[in-house]
This record gives C-alpha cells, sequence and structure tokens, in this order.
C-alpha cells in the first residue's frame, strides 16, 4: 500500500527571526500536520505565536482551549483576526528547553470553513509554564495555501523547528 | 520529501455526499499496529454528540473518563458501562465545522481491552476522551453515530493504519 505521510517541508531557525512562512503549499494532499520545536527570547517562560492561514489579516479565527499550568485549569473563547498559539517555551524558561506544539487540518482544500485541532506544551521545571489542548476555526471557505507563523513578544531562537506534513 | 516506511497507510475514506447519520468502516484489515480515524464534518440540523460502536457491540461494555470546556466552564467526568462510547465534546450548531481524531492503539490484539483516545474540536467545545472497550477481540468494524443530528454533505471520515517502523 502507498505510504501516505508526507514532509512537505522543515524551517530550523538560524538567525533570530520574527516570522516564518511556509508558502505555495501543494494541494495535493487530504490534510496537513504542521509540529513545532519553539522557544523565544522573551523574559518570561512562555511566549506565543500569531498563526495566519493564506495572508494575514484575511478571516477571523475562533479558538476554545483548555489549559492546565501544574496546579488549575481554565477554559477561554478568543474571536480575533489571527490564531494565538499559546504557549511556546520563552527565554525565561530553563535554558535549553523548547515549547512543542502541533497543528492538525483536515480537510484543507475543502470548501468549508476550516476547523483544527492544536495541541501545546511546554516545561521549565518549575512553575509558570502551561499546556493547552485547543480548538480552532477558520472562519474562510479558501484552499490553505500558506501558512504563517508570527513571533508574539519575542523573537524565534535559532534550533526553533517548523515542520510541515502532507497526508493522503 | 517523502517519508520513510513506517507511517499513515489510508485504508478508507468516505466523503459525503448526502446527509448521514451514521459512518461504518468495516473489514478494518489486523495488519497494523493502531488505527487513527480523522473526522471532518459540518453539522446538519444542530449538532449533536457523538457514539462509536466497536464490531457492532450493544452491550454496556463501554466506559470514559473526559474533559471538555466551552470557553466559560470546564467539565471533567467518568460515566461507566454505557452501551456506547460517547464523546460528548465533538458536539457541533447547526452548519459549523468540526475535527476530531480518535487513535485506537493495538486494536488488533486478542488479549487486552481496548482504550481510544480522542481530541475534539468543534466551534462549541474543545475536549480530550478516553474510552474503554472491555472487549479482548480484535477492532475489526468501526461506527460513528452522530445522535439526534447527522453528518452534513461534504463531511470527510478517512481510517488510517499506522505500521510499526521498518
Amino acid at each position: 500500500m502507498a505510504l501516505n505521510l508526507f514532509k512537505i517541508e522543515t524551517i530550523e531557525i538560524t538567525n533570530i527571526t520574527s516570522s516564518i512562512t511556509f508558502s505555495n503549499i501543494p494541494q495535493a494532499y487530504t490534510d496537513l500536520k504542521l509540529v513545532g520545536s519553539v522557544r523565544s527570547n522573551v523574559g518570561n517562560p512562555y511566549d506565543f505565536i500569531y498563526f495566519y492561514l493564506n495572508t494575514p489579516g484575511v478571516g477571523a479565527y475562533t479558538q476554545r482551549l483548555i489549559r492546565g499550568d501544574g496546579s488549575s485549569v481554565s477554559t477561554q473563547t478568543n474571536s480575533v483576526s489571527y490564531y494565538p498559539l499559546q504557549m511556546i517555551n520563552g527565554n525565561g524558561a530553563t535554558s535549553n528547553t523548547f515549547g512543542s506544539f502541533e497543528v492538525y487540518i483536515p480537510n484543507y482544500r475543502g470548501s468549508g470553513e476550516k476547523s483544527f485541532s492544536v495541541d501545546i506544551v511546554s516545561e521549565t521545571n518549575s512553575s509558570g509554564i502551561y499546556m493547552d489542548i485547543q480548538s480552532g476555526l477558520w472562519n474562510q471557505t479558501a484552499a490553505i495555501t500558506a501558512m504563517t507563523l508570527a513571533s508574539g513578544s519575542g523573537l524565534y531562537l535559532p534550533y526553533s523547528t517548523f515542520t510541515l506534513y502532507g497526508i493522503l | 520529501m517523502a517519508a520513510k516506511t513506517g507511517t499513515y497507510t489510508l485504508i478508507a475514506s468516505n466523503t459525503l455526499a448526502a446527509i448521514t447519520t451514521e459512518i461504518t468502516f468495516s473489514s478494518i484489515p489486523a495488519t497494523y499496529t493502531d488505527l487513527v480515524v480523522v473526522v471532518n464534518y459540518k453539522a446538519n440540523n444542530g449538532g449533536k454528540y457523538l457514539t462509536m460502536r466497536l464490531n457492532g457491540d450493544t452491550g454496556t461494555n463501554y466506559s470514559r473518563t473526559e474533559i471538555f470546556a466551552d470557553g466559560t466552564s470546564i467539565t471533567s467526568q467518568n460515566l461507566t458501562n454505557e452501551s456506547y462510547a460517547y464523546i460528548n465534546s465533538v458536539y457541533a450548531s447547526t452548519g459549523t465545522w468540526a475535527t476530531f481524531i480518535l487513535n485506537l492503539n493495538d486494536y488488533s490484539n486478542t488479549t487486552t481491552f481496548k482504550s481510544i483516545v480522542t481530541r475534539s474540536n468543534s466551534s462549541t467545545y474543545v475536549g480530550m476522551n478516553a474510552n474503554l472497550w472491555r472487549s479482548t477481540a480484535a477492532i475489526n468494524t468501526i461506527f460513528l453515530t452522530a445522535l439526534g443530528s447527522g453528518y452534513d454533505v461534504g463531511s470527510t471520515f478517512k481510517l488510517y493504519g499506522i505500521e510499526a517502523a521498518k
């Protein structure tokens, strides 16, 4: 049988950077999976990412999340013009630690609004760090052809990686 | 760039051309180590809850522990001896799209009971479920039913098998 998980591209940060983009995403798969290992230079233990599909500023995003910080659990709803990928590691976290996240977007070429699943974890061998499960929705019906991940309060540090997979 | 061997293999796929209340994956081969079901659905006539039955078992052999939230409140609960594997947090309102991903690990072994982990995402809820099916039978059929509602046209259902790395 055919193998159906394909790496489209990996972007590794070599110089401090504010944004990365996957462009010209092939329209040859059914689903997309984005995996990141990220640390920013903000002084806090945590930071976030502005996540955009296709053209930044087009459409609206809805987010529902459950968050744990090691002592309590909370939930949020956000409706904004970008999708806030919260929380990745900041430079206030333990040295050499990176936050990890996964975004799964099924049916990315479909004609419906785009629903996606997000899991994010960060760890710092201390308090003040988070883990989330998130539900995302982009209210646009266009096929996804690009993704931009702009850094939040800080800039991406070297050795941060972003990998986009296509699934058939 | 193609991945190395040991990855997702599409076993079955279904894109709906008509409103449907139940999807069945049958005759699932036992040749993989794990199964993954990916569903992207549009709720018809008010989204309700999803139930899953394995191998057609209608006995009270299912239990669940789940956590889900709507942005205002969080619920976690444990329920036992149910006749379906319920997944509450896939609730979606009419006309909205939702995504859920089920992982059925070691599905073909005939020694242990089967556990299923689900991540669900809708415009109403986000959640995670742990379902248990108290059967040692290998999973060969999966029924996914939208209670009180239906999956609308354009909804997609895919079943993947994951092979061990070679």
